[in-house]
């Protein structure tokens, strides 16, 4: 781990200009140093292309037997198991099962809705987006990302290697901020990415059936999908009240509201309807979801509720 | 005409929002949330309390309304669609190998590779230049940095499908030398299903690279392996079936010889598993042939051919004091036939026995060597004849030169020799193993005078050599070097040259290739032949090698070309990577007239100030 690593930023606080990539994040070297020991766990066997630590569905090159079978003459001697003969007296073909790694692909929003709230959201965003993306590179896996708000930038990757962490934190840094959320470019994007794991960090503040396709798009690249929901606390527990004009910060539509216990009980009951809305749509793909508050340390969010929701796992 | 941003049209809302402005009496502080998407349950219960007015007829309105219609407007970003063109040079890799001609993607994937690459000829722009690389077993340039339209469309109406592998480490090293000296002014773009020959590294070239995956399943089930063996009861064909794809596959294999069909056996295979059958064969039977019905997607390695006859003995006499794994590895060797004896067994007449081809000495050099059979000496101890000295430790073992037949397919990187004899005065023969301590296999070929013969240094018990696959594959191209057969073994690949060693004396070597075209590929009365390498093998099926001797007699061998059997799915992503940056820019371009949206919305803005003020 590279000594720039050690950084840090308390969650609320603007990171500092010129720091190193990792602090930008928020990504400190204890933290850094925890995420080593996790990897992100996938449901089923990998077709990547590079040597990995996943199991392949092809037939590869590891030091795994999947199958053999006995030698016969015309066989090619290139694929015989000469050790197996050393130990068994016997001759029999390799079969070998591949293992190889996959991509884990992060998508961060990066729209106004994100940046609300002293950009606590965007923040958190983004610093999750590094930590996974470190918890892929240190597992051997490959690790990409971008952002997408009004349409997708900042693609980076696929890289290798922990050494290519601080570019992909950087990439995750210096994504552009603002628009409004294009959910069809998301989807159409849903390909550029080697197969793998696809991680989409958002507010996911929309309705469902708008979703529903970029999931959709999502698995039909043969990704498995985790959606990791970040909020604001003021968000989750509005302090808000009178009379007030509400401004969307995307899209500037507005609704007027009086706020008083009663409305925020509605609003509550709207985030829960939601909230079940949006479970039920990631079940459906299966898909992992993880809602996190934005207002936790950066290590409790990632070494707590990450590996707590199965994102990452030892 | 197109709009950019679709999603902006939400702006429209605003129309309803000034419109609302009038209706409303109310004026709220406003406060911005992040989206009024949990707010809104609460806005249509309050809406029903909501004070409204009527709305009157306004200039104002009127001029707000067109003023935001206008943003809205230049907010979609309509915009006008215009080809755009390539500029500076494309390199554009075409893969033309066996699995290309899988029909997943209709009507091939090479097909679909030519279709792309046709397009990306049609993009080309007034000064832009295209080269165009056939990756097949041996790539080859097809047109070389070309912007003449008609010619890249003539060079690619005449590509053809090999049945061989692809070779993208050639294809990569011909792209490069086509860049030249400016890489900066060209991208590449490999129009591929991924399926190529290992590249030794992963790649990084000097440009950007697009890989262009070409088809969509990986469904296939082939022969893999099909040999004639003696069985108990006569020779037995035996085919190994492999499934490759995700699913299962139920399949016939049906058994013809000598063209005629004579049995047949039903195969249900899971998805990655494979099945070896065996089928008895005829008396009198010269050819045998596998077929997979029904095909599937990639029938190319449904069929597999072979020759009936067993293999031509090679009888091959070791004298060693009972290494188990040489002996093993000399019998790899199709048709090899070993016969073992200890050194206290040896009798000096034996040299001239004329009952074995290859003479295989181990720790044991006997007095007078074979003068007309070849013969192979490994870990001899001192001896003058061979100029070999004491042991020593030699260190790493790496090849005397690069891409020695002799060592093909052979790794030395693992392999640890703790001793070896010392050969470094040795004049035996050339070197093609060698190390720190001096060389460590030396071989020498055949002349008038005396046999082909290799000197292998290696202790074989003081090393991990045996337990490496090295060793069998490096033995039995030794085998094959010092006591080569006239044809080579059995199965071939497409594409791969094989070596043929008629006997002495002959004066006409003719190939009949599948399709029953018959070549000479050599004819003399006053040389010896030697070996002849023959490489026109691109065509599965068998091939009959013809030799006439002096006195007019001639002796037909055969030798098979088969399609391996291997997975068919196409690869997400090759192990090449190039400079940053889109290698092909989009298909198309929009050109967005917004600005002048946005300038009539701020016309309109102004004159709706101007009345208000007037108004006022």
């Amino acid at each position: 781990m590279t000594r720039e690593a050690q950084g840090t930023h308390a969650q609320g606080e603007a990171p500092r200009a010129g720091a190193s990539p990792a602090a930008r994040l928020g990504l400190t070297h204890d933290i850094l140093q925890a995420l080593e020991r996790l990897a992100i766990p996938s449901r089923r066997a990998v077709l990547g292309g590079v040597a990995g630590q996943r199991r392949s569905r092809r037939y590869g090159s590891s030091l795994d037997l999947a199958d053999y079978r006995a030698y016969a003459p015309g066989d090619d001697i290139r694929r015989l198991d000469w050790s197996a003969y050393a130990r068994l007296g016997r001759l029999f073909m390799r079969l070998y099962a591949g293992e190889e790694d996959t991509c884990v692909s992060l998508w961060v929003d990066t729209s106004a809705s994100m940046a609300w709230d002293q950009a606590t959201k965007e923040r958190t965003a983004r610093a999750v987006a590094g930590a996974l993306a470190f918890l892929a590179l240190a597992s051997e896996d490959r690790a990409a990302c971008a952002g997408f708000s009004g349409a997708v930038t900042g693609r980076l990757g696929p890289l290798r290697g922990k050494l290519s962490a601080p570019r992909l934190w950087a990439a995750l840094a210096d994504l552009p901020q603002g628009g409004s959320t294009n959910w069809a470019s998301l989807a159409a994007a849903a390909a550029t990415f080697p197969t793998g794991i696809s991680v989409l960090v958002s507010d996911f503040l929309a309705e469902t059936e708008q979703l529903r396709p970029v999931l959709a798009a999502h698995r039909r690249a043969g990704n498995e999908l985790v959606l990791v929901q970040v909020l604001s606390p003021e968000e989750l527990r509005p302090s808000l009240s009178g009379e007030l004009r509400l401004v969307d910060s995307e899209t500037g539509a507005s609704v007027d509201v009086t706020l008083g216990r009663t409305a925020l009980d509605a609003y509550q009951s709207a985030r829960a309807d939601h909230a079940r809305a949006l479970s039920s749509l990631a079940r459906s793909y299966q898909a992992k979801l993880l809602t996190v508050d934005g207002g936790l340390p950066l290590r409790q969010i990632v070494l707590g509720e990450l590996v707590h929701a199965r994102v990452a796992s030892l | 005409m197109a709009l950019l941003d679709p999603l902006a049209g939400l702006a429209g809302l605003s129309l309803a929002a000034i419109v609302a402005l009038y209706f409303l009496r109310a004026r709220r502080p406003i406060h911005q949330v992040p989206s009024t998407l949990w707010w809104r349950p609460i806005t249509l219960d309050r809406q029903a309390a909501a004070p409204w007015q009527r709305l009157r007829p306004s200039w104002l309105l009127l001029l707000q309304l067109l003023a935001a219609a206008f943003v809205v407007a230049a907010l979609l970003q309509p915009a006008l669609a215009t080809a755009q063109a390539l500029s500076g040079q494309t390199v554009v890799i075409i893969d033309t190998s066996a699995t290309m001609q899988a029909t997943d993607v209709r009507p091939t994937r090479f097909a679909a590779a030519v279709a792309d690459a046709r397009t990306l000829v049609g993009r080309l722009g007034p000064r832009a230049k295209m080269t165009l690389i056939a990756m097949g077993p041996s790539p080859r340039v097809i047109a070389t940095a070309n912007g003449d339209r008609q010619l890249l469309e003539e060079a690619l109406s005449g590509l053809r499908p090999s049945d061989g592998p692809a070779d993208l480490q050639d294809a990569l090293q011909l792209a490069v030398a086509a860049a030249g000296p400016h890489p900066s002014a060209t991208r590449l773009v490999i129009l591929s299903d991924g399926i190529t020959q290992p590249v030794s590294d992963p790649v990084t070239l000097p440009f950007p690279v697009e890989y262009r995956k070409i088809g969509v399943s990986g469904e296939n089930t082939g022969v893999t392996a099909l040999s004639v063996v003696p069985g108990v009861a006569g020779e037995e064909a035996v085919a190994h079936v492999q499934d490759f794809g995700q699913v299962a596959s139920h399949v016939t294999a049906e058994m013809f010889a000598n063209g005629n069909l004579t049995d047949a056996r039903g195969l249900r295979l899971s998805p990655h598993a494979g099945a070896d059958v065996g089928f008895p064969v005829p008396p009198g039977t010269t050819t045998v042939r596998v077929e997979l019905v029904p095909h599937d997607e990639y029938p190319l390695d449904q069929v597999a051919v072979a020759t009936a006859p067993l293999p031509e003995r090679v009888r091959i006499l070791l004298v060693s004091t009972g290494d188990l794994f040489l002996q093993e590895a000399l019998t790899l060797r199709p048709g090899a036939q070993v016969v073992t004896e200890t050194p206290s067994a040896w009798r000096p007449s034996q040299a001239s026995d004329p009952a074995y081809d290859l003479f295989v000495f181990e720790g044991f050099v006997p007095d007078r060597l074979p003068a007309s059979a070849p013969y192979l000496v490994v870990a001899p101890p001192p001896n003058r004849s061979l100029g070999t000295g004491k042991a020593l430790s030699p260190g790493p073992l790496v090849p005397a030169q690069a891409n020695d037949p002799l060592l093909y397919d052979v790794d030395l990187a693992n392999v640890d020799v703790a001793a070896s004899a010392d050969m470094a005065y040795s004049h035996f023969g050339n070197v093609v193993v060698t190390s720190a301590g001096g060389p460590v296999l030396m071989v020498r070929p055949a002349t008038a005078s005396a046999p082909a013969a290799a000197l292998l240094g290696a202790y074989l018990h003081d090393s991990n050599f045996v337990l490496r696959s090295a060793f069998p594959i490096l033995l039995v191209h030794l085998s094959e070097y010092l006591a080569p057969g006239t044809v080579p073994a059995p199965n071939q690949q497409p594409g791969t040259p094989v070596t043929i060693a008629p006997p002495p004396g002959a004066t006409r070597v003719a190939v009949t290739v599948p399709g029953g075209r018959s070549q000479v590929i050599w004819q003399s009365k006053q040389t010896a032949a030697g070996t002849l390498l023959f490489g026109r093998t691109g065509t599965p099926g068998l091939y009959r090698v013809e030799v006439t001797q002096r006195d007019g007699a001639s002796t037909s061998s055969y030798f098979a070309v088969d399609v391996p059997g291997e997975s068919i799915s196409p690869q997400p992503s090759l192990q090449v990577t190039g400079t940053a940056g889109k290698a092909l820019p989009a298909s198309s371009t929009f050109q967005s007239f917004w600005p002048w949206l946005a300038a009539a919305a701020l016309a309109l803005l102004i004159a709706e100030w101007v009345v208000y003020h007037r108004a006022g």
